[in-house]
């Protein structure tokens, strides 16, 4: 005869263990994910870190306001990419993302504010080599340290012209520019 | 004891709710490979309206445009937003010509890798085409009552770098693409859905340039 001794009769043992199941399997549960779900999301780990408690459904309940967006060319010898430059601030640092005109992300990043610097938190494959983060970094944090301070001065090396609202930043020891219009 | 089987069905019913959509296998899925081939390869031109929604993970936000698409077979694509602004994309053999106010940009793919490769997976993929293209995806292809849906897995590392998956919806009655979701690595995604679609129409040359 088995011992129930944890519980009153056989039948809340049963209607206990289905319960237990049932949080296991209920989606939010990490058993209730598919392979795809749990693929995707070992992928995503480092972003997942920064938007900790975030959904795609919560997107409609944060402020857009401050959401500034650019139409964005970076153009180098042998490379080009377009699309768009989009910015928000937030918690005194501004966070920012481009993607090409079919909605395809390039560079996700952190500019903190507090020393101009640029941290990418993302990058798309094609990109991802040390020597075209490290100059992306660099740039990057120039053009964004100009285009949200427009008093501020361009490190030696670089040029800047403005011409019917576009915006050109150029590296020029590496020949790389990077033109911004406000969309 | 009745009772908690009956608890157990409901519970069992909750947590794996039986889908709608009917994966497709061997000569089901051949037939509707071949059927939207068809209809795809045949294709002239293409017109229609869209609204692309891109879901940005990092900025915990979404970007909705609305615009037109044009294309030309066999690499001819106008991708025009109209709102929330103006902008304009053309791809037309190697070459891309871009408008944003004022400012007019021409790119030579012949030199740019990757911006031909995403021009080249673009155009595939919002005329259907890119469902024949074994080389760069493999398929996979369930459908209901109203609709095809093709999840396209890529296959080459490039590609790999580009999306996670491509799901296009076709509409079961015209074998057009009705929706694309580009899924990428990042968590990010966007989906395309597209209206008033027209195909086989005479298209101005003049949409394909500057």
């Amino acid at each position: 005869m088995p011992n129930y001794s944890l519980f009153k009769s056989r039948n809340t043992a049963v209607l206990t263990l289905i319960l237990c199941l049932l949080i296991l399997l209920t989606p939010g549960s990490s058993f209730g994910r598919s392979h795809d779900d749990c693929e995707k999301e070992s992928v995503t780990e480092s972003l997942e870190v920064l938007n900790e408690g975030s959904t795609p459904d919560d997107y409609d309940s944060l402020s857009k306001s401050d959401l500034t967006r650019w139409s964005f060319r970076l153009a180098a010898q042998n490379a080009s990419f377009t699309g768009f430059f989009l910015m928000r601030e937030e918690d005194n640092d501004i966070i920012g993302s481009t993607i090409n005109e079919f909605g395809i992300s390039a560079i996700d990043f952190i500019y903190l504010k507090k020393n101009r610097k640029i941290k990418i938190t993302g990058i798309a494959g094609f990109l991802n080599k040390w020597y075209i983060k490290l100059l992306l970094r660099k740039d990057l944090s120039v053009a964004v340290s100009k285009l949200t301070d427009p008093s501020y001065n361009l490190p030696k090396g670089y040029g800047y012209s403005e011409e019917d609202g576009t915006i050109t930043i150029t590296n020029r020891k590496q020949n790389v520019s990077y033109q911004f219009s406000l969309l | 004891m009745k009772k908690i089987i009956y608890l157990l069905l409901i519970i069992l019913a909750y947590t794996f709710p039986v889908s709608s959509q009917t994966p497709l296998t061997g000569k089901e899925l051949s037939a509707a490979v071949a059927t939207l081939n068809k209809t795809s390869s045949q294709l002239k031109s293409l017109q229609c309206d869209f609204t692309q929604t891109k879901h940005l993970k990092m900025l915990k936000d979404k970007m909705i445009s609305k615009g037109k698409m044009y294309y030309s077979s066999p690499d001819k694509l106008r991708w025009e937003y109209t709102s929330p602004y103006q902008y304009i994309f053309i791809f037309n053999g190697t070459k891309v010509y871009i408008k944003n106010k004022g400012t007019q940009n021409v790119i030579d793919t012949k030199s740019n890798k990757i911006f031909k490769e995403v021009a080249r997976i673009m155009m595939q993929t919002v005329t259907g085409k890119a469902l024949s293209n074994s080389e760069d995806f493999s398929v996979s292809i369930s459908k209901d009552s109203k609709s095809y849906q093709v999840i396209l897995t890529p296959k080459k590392k490039d590609l790999k770098q580009l999306f996670y998956k491509v799901r296009l919806n076709f509409s079961q009655t015209s074998k057009l693409i009705t929706e694309i979701r580009l899924d990428e690595k990042n968590g990010d995604y966007t989906v395309i859905s597209m209206t008033n679609t027209k195909i086989d129409i005479p298209l101005n040359a003049k949409l394909f340039s500057l």
